[in-house]
């Protein structure tokens, strides 16, 4: 349904973001993870054109055969809500101050139909349930800055599913919501997704979250998918260091076999940060934070190497046959 | 944090001239222009701006030896012009100059003073930005008479919450630094922290804020004489020699036009030296413009 | 992250007391600040007395000239009511202020509340024709400017609005005169026909007064209105709004026109000032017998009780105008509105 290929997003001439490929059929639910900065905003945004104005966006990004990249802004407004939807970051600046949520929602609504009034607040009344936020009349009637944030995210995601999407793209769409309500919105999600068999771009660094709702998940760092793979193979045995030591420095209880596997015997953090963006190393970006580079990481690693369904681009990655050394 | 400073500070001690906004430039040009011919003035002009010719009179723009024509008495336009910017200049530098004076003290004193002052002369100030300062003028030329006295007064009454309230703002900023409490404790008095400290942080926005308070006070005076408030007969002044062009309109249209250029180009200048200086000396605060 | 927790069932009784009591509080805020707006309005006035008795000589004296004699002064004095001591003077006044009767000019010729009743609507018309053709402009060009901040389009109506900013009225005024009174015929020069007497007239004669006045509070209002856009066109939700299917330009006009607005409204409340002093210089310029040209006859006439009034009026007006501006505010940002009613609930 969603393939994209050789996606490159560059802001001032440094890389922001770049996939070589990636494909969602129908249906199906990708998780995106990776810290803060690590490009996996910059992605989703391209697909839907809404990246910053700064940044150019190359490459090739074909939804049900039509080529999203320099689509004209009036076709891609058809697409954007009626068969993609997006939830956005930051629930509190993503709602219109001054108007009153009712309209927003139902604009959500009409926007790509031609229903009727009544049809319209129908509608919403029932999106406004779907997302489990009660009293309805007052909803309607609030403004932004009447909600909570919780509330204020939950708007969003009604929003974003108002015209029943092909594909849902939820940009940490439930970090404000406190575990219950959060629980149910995912139930949500996955209901919308099995029986309509909506398409799932689900960013998040919660792995838990992913695990619960996604069948896939890629790992982003510096702009690149490091890893892909089924949800449980990557989060259980990751190959690629990064993923790696991302999924244990997020780990706070051991879950399985595999997270009591690791070694958690002292609160693990990823050496260093994430470097500003022009300012990746060469090869493979990771090496200069990761313990275990070798020579070969110098080097460009483009082709991911494959391993059943699981990819990742590691030069010297976890295997799980034998022990690897740490290199220093 | 402390690196960026400095490096900005180097960048900018070798900015190049060509990297200079476009406004600053511009402004700055016709704002030296007009100081230039105002003090040119005082040793030269094309003719005498007073003695009376009237055989001559309303020549056009373009006649031999009268560049820009003539007025109704004969006059030289060209000299009026130039008499004229002498009197705008003279109003609007004296006028701004003072009032920026006193009411940077007024907003110092008060943006270190406690709450019930601050709220009481903050509402005062927000009801004195409020009052044109035209009727501030005929209020005044009533009690003293018109002329160039009632408008430079006048003006400096108004400006006086203007300035006060531009410093109120950035001074009480400044002034929640965690330095200005080091200073105080240090055993500072209030006025010497002030002077030494605030001011010093403050003195771009007062920059910035100057210029643009010497266009409206050009713009002002402009007005009051031409409605007879402001300089009186027979010292030259723009508004009054487009208010004497009034009744000529018919028979020599282009003595309208010109006056009004000369404000609009030294009001234009004061503005745009204004924007430049915003964006030269306070580059944060000028985003995508 | 915030707790959610809603309480449904009793609750549901107190809205609607709680709705009342807010209307209570609306009204209370009303009358408070049109207390405060009298208050402020008074102590304009007490200024503006002390300042003409404290520095303006002897005003029977500048009438009478140097020739006059002590008595012929004393008795001018006392017939103009000056002797007396200034607290009656000031209160007399104020109390004619709004009984209506402020007597006759000093030159006798003209009873004053009268004639500033008959002068007060073309000046009301002049100024808040201009206010609202300025906001309607500003907002249009404003916001076009903005959205073309990145090409010639963008470019061009900055410098057009800046060279705006210094175009004096008084000459705006006269070039449209010549080019399309004198000229072109299509307006009258200048005079003022009442409403009352011919609708198109009255509108023809005030048109060109408008458009003079409003040009410069167009120009500087614009300014405001694009870097307020500017501000809005990076906002989420805008993006928000793309993303449920909007063009970017739709996008901004429907909902970021709005919220733009907020700062504009009050940077009209402090062109408030700028609009007042046009009126009267317009006014000379156009020949229309308001205010102003009463305020300028005055002054040249020494007239103080007549510049008094006038002034005093203005200055409602000035503060009427800033109310209403407040007014406006508290409609277009629904975050103000529950600040000053005390209702922060989220």
């Amino acid at each position: 349904m969603l393939t994209i290929q050789n996606l490159h997003v560059t802001i001032a001439g440094h890389s922001v973001a770049k996939v070589e490929s990636l494909e969602i059929s129908k249906g199906q639910r990708i998780g995106l993870v990776g810290e803060s900065g690590s490009g996996k905003s910059m992605i989703v945004m391209s697909i839907l054109g809404l990246q910053p104005k700064s940044a150019k966006v190359t490459g090739s990004i074909k939804f049900n055969g039509v080529e999203l990249i320099g689509l004209p802004e009036k076709k891609l407004a058809d697409i954007r809500g009626g068969l993609i939807g997006l939830v956005p970051q930051d629930p509190t600046k993503s709602l219109n101050p001054t108007m009153r949520i009712g309209r927003q929602i139902a604009e959500a609504v009409s926007l790509h139909s031609i229903d009727g009034k009544k049809t319209v607040n129908r509608r919403v009344r029932e999106l406004i349930d779907n997302v489990r936020l009660p009293d309805p009349d007052r909803i309607i009637r609030s403004y932004p800055h009447q909600l909570s944030g919780g509330q204020q995210q939950r708007v969003l995601i009604a929003m974003a599913i108002a015209c029943d999407p092909m594909l849902l793209i939820a940009d940490e769409a439930t970090t404000a919501l406190d575990v219950t309500v959060q629980g149910e919105i995912l139930k949500l999600l996955l209901a919308l997704s099995k029986e309509l068999e909506m398409g799932l771009i689900f960013v998040s660094h919660d792995l838990g979250v992913v695990r619960f709702v996604c069948q896939n998940v890629a790992v982003i760092y510096g702009g690149q998918i490091v890893e892909f793979g089924p949800v449980d193979s990557v989060i259980d045995h990751p190959a690629h260091r990064y993923s790696d030591a991302l999924i244990t420095a997020n780990i706070a209880f051991p879950e399985n076999e595999a997270d009591v596997a690791r070694d958690l015997s002292e609160l693990r953090s990823i050496k260093g940060s994430v470097p500003a963006i022009g300012e990746f190393p060469d090869g493979c970006r990771f090496r200069n934070r990761c313990g275990f580079a070798v020579t070969a990481c110098r080097l460009f690693v483009p082709l991911q190497q494959v391993d059943n369904g699981h990819l990742h681009r590691c030069c010297n990655p976890i295997s799980y046959t034998g022990k690897s050394d740490a290199t220093h | 944090m402390v690196e960026q400073v400095l490096i900005s500070k180097r960048v900018r001690s070798r900015t190049k001239f060509s990297q200079l906004p476009a406004t600053l430039i511009i402004g700055g040009i016709l704002v030296g222009f007009l100081f230039c011919v105002a003090i040119l003035s005082f040793v030269w002009t094309p003719y005498d701006p007073i003695t009376l010719n009237v055989r001559n009179r309303y020549l056009p723009i373009g006649s031999e030896g009268y560049l820009l024509g003539t007025d109704k008495f004969g006059r030289d336009v060209l000299t009026q012009i130039i008499m004229g910017a002498r009197n705008s200049l003279f109003v609007s530098v004296v006028s701004t100059l003072i009032s920026l004076m006193i009411g940077t003290l007024l907003g110092l004193y008060v943006a270190a003073a406690g709450a019930r002052v601050k709220n009481i002369v903050s509402r005062a100030v927000d009801v004195g930005v409020a009052i044109p300062g035209i009727l501030i003028a005929m209020v005044l030329a009533t009690a003293i008479g018109p002329g160039n006295t009632a408008a430079i007064t006048a003006i400096i009454i108004w400006f006086i919450p203007v300035s006060a309230r531009v410093v109120i703002g950035p001074a009480v900023q400044v002034l929640s630094q965690d330095y200005i409490e080091a200073a105080f404790g240090y055993g500072r008095k209030k006025w010497f922290v002030l002077f030494n400290h605030v001011l010093p942080n403050i003195s771009s926005t007062i920059i910035v804020q100057a210029s643009v308070m010497f266009a409206a006070a050009i713009l002002i005076e402009a007005a009051l004489s031409f409605l007879g408030v402001g300089a009186q007969s027979p010292i030259a002044s723009w508004g009054r020699t487009l208010k004497e062009a009034q009744p000529l309109m018919e028979i020599a249209p282009s003595l309208m036009v010109v006056p009004g250029l000369a404000i609009v180009f030294a009001v234009l200048g004061f503005n745009l030296l204004g924007d430049g200086l915003r964006a030269y000396l306070d580059p944060q605060q000028t985003r995508k413009r | 992250m915030t707790q959610e927790t809603k309480s449904v069932g009793p609750i549901q009784s107190a809205p609607r007391r709680f709705f009342r009591s807010q209307k209570v509080r609306q009204v209370k805020g009303f009358i408070t600040q049109g207390v405060v707006l009298l208050i402020s309005a008074l102590m304009g006035s007490l200024v503006v007395f002390a300042l003409l008795r404290l520095l303006g000589g002897d005003v029977a004296y500048i009438l009478l000239g140097m020739e006059a004699t002590q008595e012929q002064v004393n008795m001018l004095r006392a017939e103009l009511g000056l002797d007396r001591a200034w607290f009656v003077q000031y209160f007399d006044w104020i109390k004619g202020f709004f009984t209506g009767d402020l007597g006759t000019s000093f030159s006798g010729s003209y009873e004053i509340f009268d004639q500033i009743g008959k002068r007060l609507i073309p000046t009301l018309l002049l100024a808040f024709g201009s206010l609202f053709v300025s906001i309607f402009l500003a907002l249009i060009l404003g916001t076009y400017a903005a959205l073309n901040v990145d090409n010639a389009k963008g470019i061009a109506t900055d410098i057009v609005s800046q060279i705006g900013t210094a175009i004096p009225a008084f000459w705006a005024g006269l070039i449209l005169v010549v080019v399309f009174a004198v000229s072109l015929g299509w307006f009258p020069a200048g005079g003022y026909i009442p409403i009352q007497e011919d609708f198109w007239g009255s509108l023809r004669s005030i048109f060109l007064p408008i458009v003079a006045l409003s040009l410069g509070i167009t120009s500087v209002t614009t300014r405001f209105v694009r870097s307020a856009m500017l501000d809005v066109l990076n906002e989420d939700y805008i993006r928000t709004a793309m993303a449920k299917g909007r063009t970017r330009k739709r996008a901004v006009i429907i909902h970021g026109l709005r919220n733009a607005s907020i700062p504009v409204v009050t940077v009209g409340a402090l062109q408030l000032g700028n609009l007042l002093a046009g009126t009267i210089v317009i006014e000379s310029v156009f020949v229309i017998p308001g205010l102003g040209q009463l305020l300028l006859t005055a002054v040249n006439g020494r007239e103080v009780i007549v510049v008094q009034s006038v002034v005093l009026v203005i200055l409602l007006i000035i503060l009427v105008m800033n109310f209403l501006l407040d007014i406006a505010y508290g409609l277009l940002d629904p975050r103000i509105r529950d600040k000053r009613n005390g209702t922060n609930n989220g």
